[in-house]
């Protein structure tokens, strides 16, 4: 599976005991390591702190070993630096209801019509809505939106629906 | 005022910046990520003047423009008498960008307090490029450029 294809989402609560080099972290958004005593090699650490780096592919950029880098990486998650981003390949698809919701709302701006559009939409990316990946989402959203002449009512549309696409990128 | 309206983008992983910027380069508001230098936002500032005066002369009303560069993109929004600067990594969706700066705009635009400051400001015109940093020779080259 390709890494485009993964989801990525944080877990925060998970504590981390071990690191080991698989592990990609990111830097904590509600705290500073400005606010933190460190070192030179842990300041370069954190500047390739990017949510996607391994903490191996990190090791390797600073040309650090296995033992080095896990040190530093021990030392930032007990100073409170870090959140782990937790990838996985599961599925990570649309629901039912969300298409529902997306249908009613289109309904009332497009009327009967409204599925026809949709579907057309769906076509053009070529995506099922059975089977839809969250991280379209938003250009779904997109692409609807203009499908609706009036601009005042592409807002009112896509504020009726904010909402729950934000629950589903979150 | 942006974590006021943006507060969804300055939540999303991978958003690194976001700046308010008046028509004549003064910082309106920002938010900045930890580890993101908050000095870089007037120097992009200068740039989209520059580009969206250039458009404005050939008469195309753009009123988003994203660049996109290896470490990720700068989404850009005009609105009448400022602008809108998103500065995410690649993993953040455009698309999400465009609708979540869609859904507060308009209130961003009508907020008293956004207004008492535009009140505050010069009413020139909004092309940078006839006022500012422009001797006469580039004035002229500008002036006399096409774009296709």
């Amino acid at each position: 599976m390709d890494n485009a294809s993964w989801s990525i989402h944080r877990n925060i609560m998970t504590p981390v005991t071990e690191i080991n080099e698989e592990m990609v972290f990111s830097l904590k958004k509600d705290r500073s390591p400005q606010e933190v005593k460190l070192l030179q090699l842990e300041w370069a650490v954190i500047t390739q702190l990017d949510g996607e780096k391994s903490v191996g592919q990190i090791a390797e950029n600073l040309a650090l070993n296995g033992k080095e880098i896990r040190e530093i990486f021990k030392k930032l998650n007990q100073e409170n630096l870090l959140e782990i981003v937790e990838r996985s390949d599961e599925d990570q698809t649309i629901s039912p209801e969300f298409f529902e919701k997306l249908n009613h709302e289109m309904t009332y701006l497009l009327g009967p019509v409204a599925g026809i559009v949709m579907n057309d939409v769906l076509d053009v990316m070529r995506k099922d809505k059975n089977n839809f990946e969250k991280k379209y989402l938003a250009s779904l959203v997109d692409m609807l939106t203009s499908q609706i002449d009036d601009p005042i009512k592409q807002i009112e549309f896509q504020k009726s629906i904010y909402k729950s696409v934000k629950s589903y990128l979150f | 005022m942006i974590k006021e309206f943006f507060k969804d983008l300055t939540q999303l992983d991978g958003v690194e910046g976001i700046a308010l910027i008046s028509k004549d380069n003064r910082m309106i508001d920002s938010w900045e990520a930890p580890n993101f230098d908050s000095k870089i936002f007037n120097e992009i500032g200068i740039n989209y003047y520059q580009i969206f005066g250039v458009l404005e002369k050939s008469e195309r009303d753009y009123h988003e423009l994203v660049i996109q560069h290896e470490k990720g993109q700068i989404y850009t929004r005009q609105f009448q008498e400022l602008f809108l600067l998103v500065i995410a990594r690649m993993k953040v969706d455009t698309a999400f960008i465009r609708l979540s700066v869609n859904v507060v705009a308009l209130d961003l635009i009508h907020s008293k307090k956004l207004q008492k400051i535009l009140k505050k400001m010069p009413r020139e015109g909004r092309n940078y490029l006839t006022r500012n940093y422009l001797d006469e020779t580039e004035q002229a080259y500008f002036k006399k450029i096409k774009l296709t």
